[in-house]
């Protein structure tokens, strides 16, 4: 059976994986990271936060007040830390299979 | 500006109050973030989001809950489940109906349109296995096409049998109400193995004393021998539930209680619609079970607030 991490959830972590973000930089964050293809919506934005916390996979890391508005910053946890990696690696190493074989094949210089 | 916020804190209504409490003020900052990177406000797209995953922290249907999980379990055993209803229904009620040498224009759910539907579910199946992550779409498909075509047979006249097309309709529910996972899970072999059972205990249960065989149709004395036999299903889907609740693995019980509700509810409701026929007392009792068992499932997955995590205010403004 085959477990892969769904690619809005390896956008986030990627994220994170440059530093602690609030909401919205996460929405951003992810949005420049796919080159524009995810746009997170809000509320898929604070469920996947909330499973990802509940997991243990991120936690809080402190918020602040900003023009009045609270922000609250998220980053990776140890765990978190080792699982984006792990899935980085499977993902490099099945892309450069394709990659090989492509060129095998002649289509890419 | 002003009108942005009042529409945000509107939003927080569907979340119940230890969530908006907690996290309210963070979603109404992003909202506001988004509102003016999108001006004139927020889109619609992310106030629908914001407010139905309000509904799901509300109904506990988020997969950090018992209920979530259960569900999360429950999904695509039980659209196979589904689908194994429906080819049941297509080689023992469909195709006995149609190659009868009599005309019986009020038998069938859909009479001749009636497979089309069922293979739809089954092509469900097919694709959920290998694109686990439509599943919460193709079970909406699946189940809006399965109720209008129950409708349109309304329309033209047939006698849709509503407590098939409700069982039918309910096993796609847990893959519809499922909270999203980030791992996607496929479930082959325990789903199948669930299929398998279904199917066996479909063709033993429906087997009638009149018309003993695999072909009897099922809408001759199928929906009255699930409820005539469906005690001593209730008793081993109960007993199995309790074995697992007891042996702590709580959430693959909650999602056995989710996949036997609908047979349950059926073995209750189809003899109550008939006047004279009477209600199996353990029918009765499993519905009890069935409904504190679930109560318990719901009322465990109630949203609570979490431990304050720490708050380094001092070294986020040195870094701001």
């Amino acid at each position: 059976m085959i477990k892969e991490m769904r690619e809005p959830t390896f956008l986030v972590l990627a994220t994170l994986a440059e530093g602690k973000r609030h909401g919205y930089a996460i929405i951003q964050g992810v949005a420049a990271l796919s080159e524009g293809e995810v746009e997170l919506k809000a509320g898929t934005l604070y469920a996947m936060l909330d499973r990802l916390t509940f997991d243990g996979v991120i936690e809080s890391a402190g918020e602040e007040i900003v023009d009045g508005r609270l922000r609250r910053y998220y980053e990776l946890t140890s765990e978190g830390t080792s699982l984006l990696g792990e899935e980085s690696k499977r993902r490099v190493k099945v892309s450069n299979i394709a990659l090989r074989r492509l060129r095998f094949v002649g289509g890419i210089a | 500006m002003t009108q942005n916020l009042a529409r945000s804190q509107k939003l927080l209504r569907f979340y119940p109050k230890a969530y908006r409490e907690e996290r309210g003020e963070e979603i109404i900052a992003t909202l506001q973030d988004a509102a003016e990177a999108r001006i004139p406000r927020a889109s619609p797209s992310d106030q629908i989001s914001v407010a139905l995953y309000g509904v799901r922290v509300r109904l506990g249907l988020t997969s950090e809950t018992m209920f979530g999980k259960a569900l999360d379990i429950a999904a695509i055993p039980g659209f196979v489940m589904g689908a194994v209803f429906g080819a049941y229904l297509l080689i023992s009620a469909e195709l006995p109906v149609v190659n009868s040498k009599f005309f019986y224009p009020d038998f069938g759910p859909f009479l001749t349109v009636g497979p089309l539907f069922y293979l739809l579910w089954i092509l469900g199946v097919i694709v959920i296995f290998e694109w686990p992550q439509y599943r919460r779409r193709i079970a909406g498909l699946c189940m809006t096409l399965t109720i209008v075509g129950e409708l349109l047979a309304k329309l033209a006249h047939r006698n849709p049998n509503i407590w098939e097309i409700a069982i039918l309709v309910s096993l796609g529910l847990p893959s519809l109400l499922a909270p999203d996972v980030y791992v996607t899970r496929r479930r082959v072999l325990p789903s199948l193995c669930v299929g398998l059972v279904t199917f066996a205990t479909l063709f033993f249960a429906t087997g009638s004393n009149v018309n003993p065989g695999f072909f009897n149709s099922f809408y001759w004395s199928g929906t009255y021998e699930i409820a005539r036999r469906q005690p001593y299903v209730d008793i081993l889907l109960l007993a199995l539930f309790a074995v697992l609740w007891f042996s702590k693995r709580r959430e693959v019980a909650g999602a056995t209680l989710i996949l036997a509700g609908p047979w349950i509810i059926v073995g209750v409701a189809y003899p109550l619609s008939l006047q004279n026929l009477p209600v199996d007392t353990l029918n009765v009792i499993a519905l009890i079970v069935w409904a504190v068992g679930m109560a318990l499932i719901v009322t465990t997955s109630r949203y609570r607030p979490r431990p304050p995590a720490p708050v380094e205010l001092s070294t986020l403004n040195s870094e701001s």
